[in-house]
């Protein structure tokens, strides 16, 4: 489309950007009582032109300290989270290619720490969906628009996360993440999700994922927003071809207090219920359950000040409350 | 103010002209085009009514008209999203309450879904006594949290400024 008048702007400027996001966290658990400089993250991305782009993010966990040595508690991590290329085949179709997020649930998509409400991830979305998990492949993804109405899908063939033997009690699918060099066990993953909006105010998504030796997750999230409340949730369940079978699901709601008040930006009030059984059977070995209760402040949609008091009730040694407060913000 | 009227480049999603933008709000109206300056007055007005900053100076305003009725009045903003600016076009009734927004330039790479009917319709009737807030009385979209911020704020934005200066604006019934 040819609009009149010209800018140096439009032309070159808009065509590479610089993002990220940043959180800075404290954690009073137990005889735990520490900052952490938990995630710095660069987005670089460039349009190419109307058709492609590109976008990446690089993740500096704890400094990005990163050393041989497992026995440190300084660990920290760098890994690529994202770098892909959309190519848009047509108005229902794109076409998207390279470290990829997996599309099981929502928060695995919309995992930023400015984006969400509390500090700590829920508990399926450790144990059950490893957020953050992405993988290499190639898939594609479109909208298709039914007068207000939405309906969206999303699915790409990846390498698979590695094989379910090394599931566990204590960590769920974990660790089961790929990495972004071989598929370990020579055998493609499929993995998608269709969403469904009739209208701006609710979405309800199904997701699943496939691999090797039966390896499966399915999964279900939704999302009602009226005005200054908005409640979502996600249920998930892992199995495969070693007899493992986990489930967890989580659910919580905002309230933004700021209108009562009549105050500058969002206040909200913060609750979360979440539950997760990594064994899935009436015994108590790898359940945990969890309540928060909590609240944030939004000076700026991009900044977001998050503190929260976690009721825990595991079968760990992991077991005590907790207060998770950070400060996040993206740019 | 800055109007966002570019050439086609790769990098931005061309989505309405401004002839477009004004045939979706107004129809087939007459237009009149008229330069009106703001002053420190005008824009403390603002400022102090809506926490918005807008620059002094001359600002385009377009005036729609059916034969010697005012129809409405518009402007064309660009409100800064999470990395670059949007051109907005927002258009209200004579009263002062919202009558359609148009995306016209979006330049970002994702989050374009602000430009879609069920987000935009949820401003027509707005006025400045309406919250006009996130999470208030305007629903995000999903993907698009900053973006729709954004959107919020090109339309408080114009609907301050035309408000602040209605004295300026050509009144109903204008004599042949």
């Amino acid at each position: 489309m040819t609009i009149q008048a010209a800018t140096v702007f439009d032309r070159t400027a808009t065509a590479t950007r610089i993002g990220g996001y940043m959180d800075t966290e404290w954690v009073s658990q137990g005889t735990v009582n520490t900052f952490k400089a938990h995630r710095f993250i660069l987005q670089t991305g460039a349009q190419i032109n109307q058709a492609i782009r590109f976008n990446s993010e690089i993740e500096f966990e704890y400094g990005g300290f990163v050393t041989n040595d497992e026995t440190t508690s300084q660990k920290g991590e760098i890994k690529v989270e994202q770098a892909w290329v959309d190519y848009d085949a047509s108005d229902r179709l794109t076409i998207r290619t390279g470290i990829v997020l997996i599309p099981v649930g929502q928060l695995n998509i919309y995992h930023d720490s400015d984006m969400r409400e509390f500090t700590d991830r829920p508990l399926v979305n450790k144990y059950i969906i490893p957020t953050t998990w992405m993988d290499t492949g190639i898939g594609g993804y479109g909208t298709l628009d039914i007068g207000d109405a939405e309906l969206t899908y999303e699915g790409y063939i990846t390498n698979g996360l590695t094989s379910g033997a090394t599931y566990s009690t204590e960590t769920g699918a974990r660790e089961l993440r790929p990495n972004f060099k071989t598929d370990d066990n020579q055998g493609k993953a499929i993995s998608g999700r269709v969403g469904y909006s009739p209208n701006l105010n609710q979405v309800i998504g199904f997701s699943a994922y496939r691999g090797q030796n039966s390896q499966q997750i399915i999964a279900i999230d939704g999302q009602v927003s009226y005005g200054t409340i908005g409640i979502k949730g996600e249920a998930a369940q892992y199995t495969d071809g070693f007899d493992h079978d986990g489930f967890g699901y989580t659910l919580e709601s905002a309230y933004n207090i700021a209108p009562l008040f009549q105050i500058h930006g969002e206040w909200n009030l913060l609750a979360r219920y979440e539950y997760v059984d990594t064994v899935n059977t009436d015994a108590d070995t790898g359940r945990s359950t969890r309540t928060a209760v909590g609240m944030n402040y939004r000076p700026h949609p991009q900044l977001v000040y998050k503190i929260a008091y976690h009721f825990n009730e595991a079968q760990t040694d992991d077991a005590d409350d907790a207060i998770f407060a950070s400060v996040a913000i993206g740019f | 103010m800055v109007i966002g009227l570019v050439q086609a480049s790769p990098s931005f999603y061309g989505y309405a002209t401004l002839s477009e933008a004004q045939a979706t709000v107004f129809g087939t109206a007459d237009v009149a085009t008229s330069s009106i300056n703001i002053t420190p007055t005008d824009a403390e007005k603002i400022a102090s009514t809506l926490a918005i900053q807008i620059p002094t100076g001359n600002a385009i305003i377009y005036t729609y008209k059916k034969e010697t009725t005012i129809l409405g009045y518009a402007m064309v903003v660009d409100e800064l999203g999470k990395h670059y600016p949007m051109t907005v076009f927002v258009g209200i009734t004579p009263e002062y309450s919202v009558k359609g927004v148009v995306l016209m330039i979006y330049r970002e790479d994702y989050g374009q879904n602000v430009r879609k009917r069920r987000f935009l319709k949820q401003f027509l009737g707005k006025t400045l006594n309406d919250p006009l807030s996130v999470n208030h009385d305007i629903t995000s979209v999903s993907g698009a949290t900053i973006s729709s911020y954004s959107m919020t704020t090109a339309v408080k934005r114009v609907l301050g400024t035309l408000t602040a200066i209605q004295d300026k604006l050509p009144t109903h019934e204008i004599s042949p």
